[in-house]
């Protein structure tokens, strides 16, 4: 009767608790979702090589031109490309690796911050 | 020979104290890439060339101007009297255009100087003269080549080479106030045809840069006159004083450089004749100074010391080199 009485409680928490916690995960995902809504779309370039920011105002002149740029930040600390997108721009991982490269300089990491029809990509430096 | 003793070598022709001040230099510049510091990007010395290219359809442009002179004879090092009180002083101002990049790695440069240049002199038993004259110089027209790149975040490392020719389209007729064509020094254009190749190693590591180039100058003849040829040594330091750390491609950047530039040129040859007062060794020591207030401006200055005139016979000693200007970038197309 004891064991009976256990089992019944614990089914009864489980039927409390566990809507609660699926809950509380839907929210988080929502706001996930609506976070991800309300970032503009981007993709960000890891670039190596890039020394001063006279050397390396090639890359920012290449990316700048690419059709469907809305706003673009290069930090040369971090070596990373910010693009911010226009509406539904995005680009494929080939033409920014080429327009980089263009440039005078290496890719080693592609991200974006939205599906895409493109995957994100990194290369692991020559020697790993 | 062991690199070693080459050093030896080439620092037991020196005087004592210019001997002490280059091997100081020599040593800081070998050790500073050493540094556990987080080295990138100073690469841009003014005089020093860079492996570092402007990119496909990028372009760039730089001009300077430079004041020197030379007055007061040296034989075998040492100062003795010049009876022409010979004083010169030269002004240029190169213009140089890289206006293509046929690959992301291979760029071609156009340079063409204004030079004017003027002499005081006493001529035997006669009064103070003075001569000038003034144009378009010789017009460089190179390429370089960047066949090796290893990037990493922060910094690079690169292998090029350099090289073109100079096309002798500066004037060479200009006269003395007797009416005598003035010596060939004293011209606006050499006369020659000169092929100059120089290999370039940079090295950029975040705020450290360190550059050196080893170069040729093969001369061709003009007339019965064969210029020497030229080989030249070239190293700087390059430190980026602030930002300690970029947020963004937009700050403003100001480095500070160290370069050692020397030229070891053969006697020129006039009709089969070598002439015993023509070619040494030169080296000149500057500080440099360099603004980036925007990615595409950019502002340099130098001061150029002469620490070593290991010059043939006798010849006009060589005075502290001044220069300032600026560079452009922009896109090709």
């Amino acid at each position: 009767m004891k064991r009976l009485s256990t089992v019944l409680s614990l089914a009864l928490a489980m039927t409390i608790v566990t809507p609660a916690v699926t809950h509380f995960q839907d929210v988080l995902a929502q706001d996930s979702v609506a976070a991800k809504v309300d970032q503009p779309r981007q993709i960000q370039i890891t670039i190596l090589g890039m020394s001063c920011p006279f050397c390396a105002y090639g890359v920012q002149q290449k990316l700048e031109k690419l059709d469907g740029v809305a706003e673009l930040e290069v930090v040369l600390e971090t070596g990373i490309a910010t693009l911010k997108l226009e509406d539904d721009a995005d680009f494929s991982n080939e033409l920014l690796e080429k327009t980089v490269v263009e440039a005078g300089f290496e890719v080693s990491k592609i991200a974006r911050n939205f599906e895409s029809d493109y995957p994100d990509f990194e290369r692991k430096p020559a020697g790993e | 020979m062991r690199s070693s003793a080459i050093i030896e070598e080439f620092l037991g022709a020196c005087p004592a104290r210019q001997r002490l001040a280059l091997t100081l230099i020599m040593g800081l510049m070998l050790l500073m890439p050493l540094a556990p510091s987080q080295l990138t990007a100073q690469a841009l010395p003014f005089h020093t060339e860079t492996a570092i290219t402007t990119g496909f359809e990028q372009g760039a442009a730089r001009t300077f101007s430079a004041f020197f002179g030379r007055d007061g004879l040296r034989l075998d090092g040492a100062a003795v009297p010049d009876p022409m009180q010979r004083d010169i002083d030269v002004f240029v101002q190169p213009f140089a255009v890289l206006p293509y990049a046929i690959t992301p790695m291979w760029t071609t440069r156009i340079v063409a100087p204004f030079v004017h240049k003027s002499m005081d002199f006493t001529p035997p038993a006669g009064t103070r003269q003075s001569y000038s004259t003034s144009g378009i110089g010789d017009v460089l027209v190179d390429t370089k080549w960047v066949f090796l790149s290893r990037n990493k975040l922060k910094g690079t490392t690169r292998l090029g080479i350099e090289g073109g020719v100079r096309i002798p389209v500066g004037k060479t007729g200009a006269l003395l106030p007797g009416g005598a064509v003035a010596p060939r020094p004293l011209q606006v254009g050499s006369g020659y045809w000169s092929f100059p190749f120089k290999a370039l190693f940079t090295l950029t590591r975040d705020r450290l840069g360190f550059l050196a180039n080893a170069g040729y100058q093969v001369n061709a003849s003009d007339d019965d006159f064969t210029a020497g040829d030229v080989f030249s040594y070239d190293a700087a330091l390059g430190f980026r004083l602030a930002p300690g750390a970029y947020n963004t491609i937009r700050d403003k950047s100001l480095m500070v450089y160290l370069e050692l530039n020397g030229t070891i040129s053969e006697r020129d040859d006039l009709s089969g004749l070598s002439n015993p007062n023509s070619g040494g060794h030169l080296v000149f020591l500057s500080p440099d100074l360099q603004w980036i207030p925007t990615p595409w401006l950019l502002f340099e200055a130098s001061v150029q010391f002469p620490v070593v005139q290991d010059l043939n016979g006798t010849q006009l000693e060589y005075g502290t080199r001044f220069q300032v200007g600026t560079r452009v970038r922009f896109s090709s197309f």
